[in-house]
């Protein structure tokens, strides 16, 4: 920040004449949303050569904002979208936006098999551990015991670990950030678009008006300052002396590997056939 | 003075110097530094050593906050006979320090008349000297000039020991950068200090830290024919230049979720009657760019705009 | 049930959601007709910048029959880019041929494409009044282009005092059955929308304009019957309909339009 070059200034980035946004007062989707536009500006990527794909959501919504070639398309679906963008125009950087919902309910089989796949694309999870777009229903990710318009008696149900379920699946890289920490939410974006495969980021982000409410976890600052308190970055990870906060949440890259990207190995394939 | 020219010395005696610990007083050396730097493990040779030559031999250390960064000490006295395991201000025959500041705050505790002070020119800012967020506030680090320091004691050394290390390929050996240095005013023999040096350190680490060794013993012996220099000591740069931080903020954007006014370091923001983020403290302000980070609207943006002179001057 | 021909899908392909739009379905009746039908698809989604839709039932997507290839090549492979100036672009721009040339990642237009209902710029919109103007351009296009979208067969249909309508598996049991009515001297004829949606109603006007009462076999309870009643009223029309899980037979449907000749 004491840098003499000029600070990334997100709104160079933004469809101006779309702002305001609509999210909600507070909504973490925001600082996620400038978390991605400050790494592609770091790393310097061409927006006429960047494609951003979402679903449907809140997270959905954020492409609309971005400057730069957008897709919004169906409900759990960005996966597949992006899949035949990345193939058919390797050229693009291919952004994908979802939510916890459209990516691990309704597009739970796109994640998994893009992870096998292992196709170079970026695939930004903002999970905010509710359906907030639709008014507040359970999701794959919502604590268990938290209220929601359709578990009025709190969640019975036991929630997924996205980033567990990415790495199982193979996925090349695999990290996981909260909002509150937007400059280490970029390096960790920035690590995923430089990935030569298939880069899965689970961003920890807050709902403060349909979750955060009915669950009495106080003003959007405090919901931020929780994030804090409730995570663990990777330094701190599988330090011994921190042996009482096993059960909080892993930051920082979880998972990565090197398995050959699926697109150059198709193409490689192809020339093969080919030339024979 | 060696190529490489990143040491100094600041004002070497003609006459070598060796403390015979025979005589009836015990030899006092003093090591001080900071956490990590590897303070204990000079001690630790040290006494060794010492022991090993047939002395009693007493070592007092501080170590509590070593982790955190903070001060780390350890007193090591040897003789015939020892009685106290600490070193009484004045009494030290040898200051080892391996941080600038920490050097120049135990410099009372070494013998006016007689002490030699070897020091690392590494500076490790501790947070309390940057207390101050506003923007060009002065850091309150150490502002000795190296002619101070060698108008206080008898025989004194800077050393930039942390570079010398670094540039055989780590940085940690500093430390043993530093024992090569202690080695030239002590009694013992050369063998006897590789021996314990090679004991003490992690096998692997054998090699870097026998070059280091000899790098910092060479190093006293070379400074002991130079003249005495007087840039030696680091002067303390400014960390950036001074800027006047401004908010732009968009109230058409804002949404008056207060995340900015609740999470500022400085509680310099507020929402307005109309609900709007607004700066109400300016003075305050640091730039610190929280509030544009967190914005989930991205309606407030910092600009740090260059200082003018005069306000320059007026802090 | 699956593995058995069905056609109840017939609206399905064509109102399947809750916002309006128009749709193109084609209904191939042969392996060859799957294959032409199939290259014109692409064709018209290409052309037409609008879905297609390919619709068959399970015996004539799951007939193997022994045909010649070749003889139909696409003719519209290229789709229309846009080009011109970036600044002020707006994607659903309309030419007129109200097909809005498409913009491609990587050329510098930087659009937005979206699900929801929009305006030329691309952007989600929900002005009555341009949501109105976008959807009625939708129509107004596949209108336009009406000629190169409509498809059927007419097998006798000039002095048929019967037309039967049918598509899929039924029309080629209808086929069969116009041949066994004929041989009896009866003067059946058979309609057969290729493209299903727009529905051909010109041709079927055509078609029957000597027609006195008009059969439609089909494997649902009655769906394409509908249409034709819509499309005739002046007619008698009337259906035979199979919801078994089995194909109508030739003999049926030949015994269904002889009576109904016997009627008119």
């Amino acid at each position: 920040m004491f840098s003499d070059a000029p600070h990334f200034d997100v709104r160079d980035y933004l469809r101006k004449e779309m702002m305001p946004h609509f999210l909600c007062p507070g909504c973490g989707h925001g600082m996620a949303l400038r978390a991605l536009l400050w790494a592609i500006h770091e790393l310097n990527i061409d927006r006429d050569k960047l494609a951003v794909v979402s679903g449907i959501g809140c997270a959905g919504r954020l492409s609309a904002y971005i400057d730069a070639n957008t897709f919004h398309t169906t409900h759990g679906r960005p996966l597949a979208y992006a899949t035949g963008l990345a193939l058919a125009r390797p050229d693009l950087h291919v952004v994908v936006i979802t939510g916890d919902g459209d990516c691990l309910a309704i597009g739970g089989n796109h994640l998994i098999h893009a992870c096998r796949r292992n196709l170079k694309l970026t695939c930004l999870m903002l999970n905010n551990e509710i359906y907030g777009m639709t008014g507040g229903q359970v999701s794959p990710t919502t604590s268990e015991t938290r209220l929601t318009t359709t578990t009025p008696h709190g969640n019975s149900e036991p929630n997924f670990d996205a980033c567990a379920l990415a790495t199982a699946a193979g996925a090349g890289f695999v990290g996981r950030e909260v909002t509150r920490h937007v400059p280490k939410l970029k390096e960790l974006i920035k690590a995923g678009l430089q990935h030569p495969g298939f880069a899965f980021v689970e961003v920890v982000s807050d709902c403060t008006e349909v979750y955060g409410r009915k669950n009495d976890m106080g003003s959007s600052a405090e919901m931020v300052l929780r994030q804090k308190s409730e995570m663990r970055p990777s330094a701190y990870r599988d330090s011994v002396d921190e042996p009482f906060r096993s059960t909080d949440l892993p930051t920082g890259i979880l998972a990565q590997n090197n398995r050959p990207e699926y697109g150059a190995a198709l193409r490689a394939a192809a020339a093969a056939r080919a030339a024979k | 003075m060696n190529e490489q020219s990143n040491v100094v010395a600041l004002n070497a005696t003609s006459e070598p110097t060796a403390f015979n610990a025979a005589l009836a007083e015990p030899t006092n050396v003093l090591i001080v530094g900071v956490g990590g730097q590897g303070v204990i493990l000079v001690s630790k040779v040290l006494a060794s050593l010492a022991q090993a030559h047939g002395y009693e031999v007493k070592q007092s250390e501080v170590h509590g906050m070593a982790k955190r960064g903070g001060t780390v000490f350890s007193h090591v006295r040897f003789g015939p006979r020892v009685w106290s395991p600490t070193i009484a201000k004045g009494e030290a025959d040898v200051l080892i320090a391996l941080e600038w500041a920490e050097g120049l705050r135990w410099l009372p505790h070494l013998k006016r008349d007689t002490g030699v002070f070897i020091c690392d020119t590494k500076r490790i800012v501790p947070p309390f000297a940057c207390r101050s967020r506003r923007p060009g506030a002065p850091m309150r680090y150490a502002t000795e000039t190296a002619e101070q320091v060698a108008a206080y004691v008898s025989e004194a050394y800077a050393i930039d020991a942390t570079k010398m290390a670094e540039e055989l390929g780590n940085e940690r050996a500093a430390n043993v950068v530093l024992l090569g240095a202690l080695s030239t005013v002590l009694e013992f023999a050369l063998p006897e200090w590789e021996k314990t040096v090679t004991a003490f350190v992690p096998k692997k680490t054998i090699a870097v830290n026998s070059a280091a060794f000899e790098l910092g013993r060479n190093w006293i012996a070379e400074a002991k024919n130079e003249p005495p220099s007087a840039d030696a000591a680091p002067a303390a740069a400014p960390v950036h230049a001074p800027y006047q931080p401004r908010l732009e903020i968009t109230d058409a954007w804002c949404k008056s979720c207060e995340i900015c006014v609740k999470l500022c370091p400085e509680r310099c923001l507020t929402l307005n009657a109309d609900r709007i983020a607004t700066l109400v403290a300016p003075e305050k302000c640091t730039g610190c760019r929280l509030c544009e980070w967190l914005c989930p609207d991205f309606a407030i943006r910092v600009h740090l705009d260059p200082e003018a002179p005069a306000m320059e001057a007026a802090q | 049930m699956p593995t058995r021909p069905s056609q109840a899908d017939i609206y399905q392909t064509r109102y399947g959601s809750h916002g309006d739009y128009p749709m193109i379905v084609l209904a191939p009746a042969s392996a060859r007709e799957i294959y032409d039908e199939t290259i014109r698809a692409f064709d018209l989604a290409e052309l037409c910048r609008t879905p297609v839709i390919l619709l068959y039932d399970q015996v004539i997507a799951q007939s193997s029959e022994t045909v010649a290839l070749g003889g139909r090549t696409s003719v519209h492979a290229t789709r229309k880019w846009a080009s011109g100036p970036r600044e002020a672009y707006k994607p659903y721009a309309a030419d007129a041929d109200l097909i809005p040339p498409m913009p491609r990642p990587g050329d510098g237009y930087r659009t937005h494409t979206t699900g929801l209902t929009h305006s030329e710029t691309g952007f989600p919109s929900q002005d009555p009044e341009t949501v109105t103007r976008n959807l009625g351009r939708l129509y107004a296009k596949l209108d336009k282009h009406r000629d190169l979208i409509d498809s059927f067969e007419a097998v006798r249909c000039e002095d048929a005092e019967v037309v039967i309508v049918a598509i899929g598996i039924s029309a080629r049991a209808a086929r069969r059955a116009v041949d066994a009515c004929r041989a009896e001297g009866k003067k059946v004829g058979l309609f057969r929308p290729v493209t299903l949606w727009p529905f051909p109603e010109v041709a079927l006007r055509e078609a029957t304009r000597n027609a006195k009462a008009i059969l439609v076999p089909e494997l649902n309870i009655g769906q394409l019957r509908l249409e034709i009643e819509r499309q005739l009223r002046d007619r008698r029309v009337e259906g035979l309909h199979l919801i078994s899980g089995e194909p109508i037979t030739p003999a049926q449907i030949a015994a269904a339009a002889t009576k109904l000749a016997s009627e008119v």
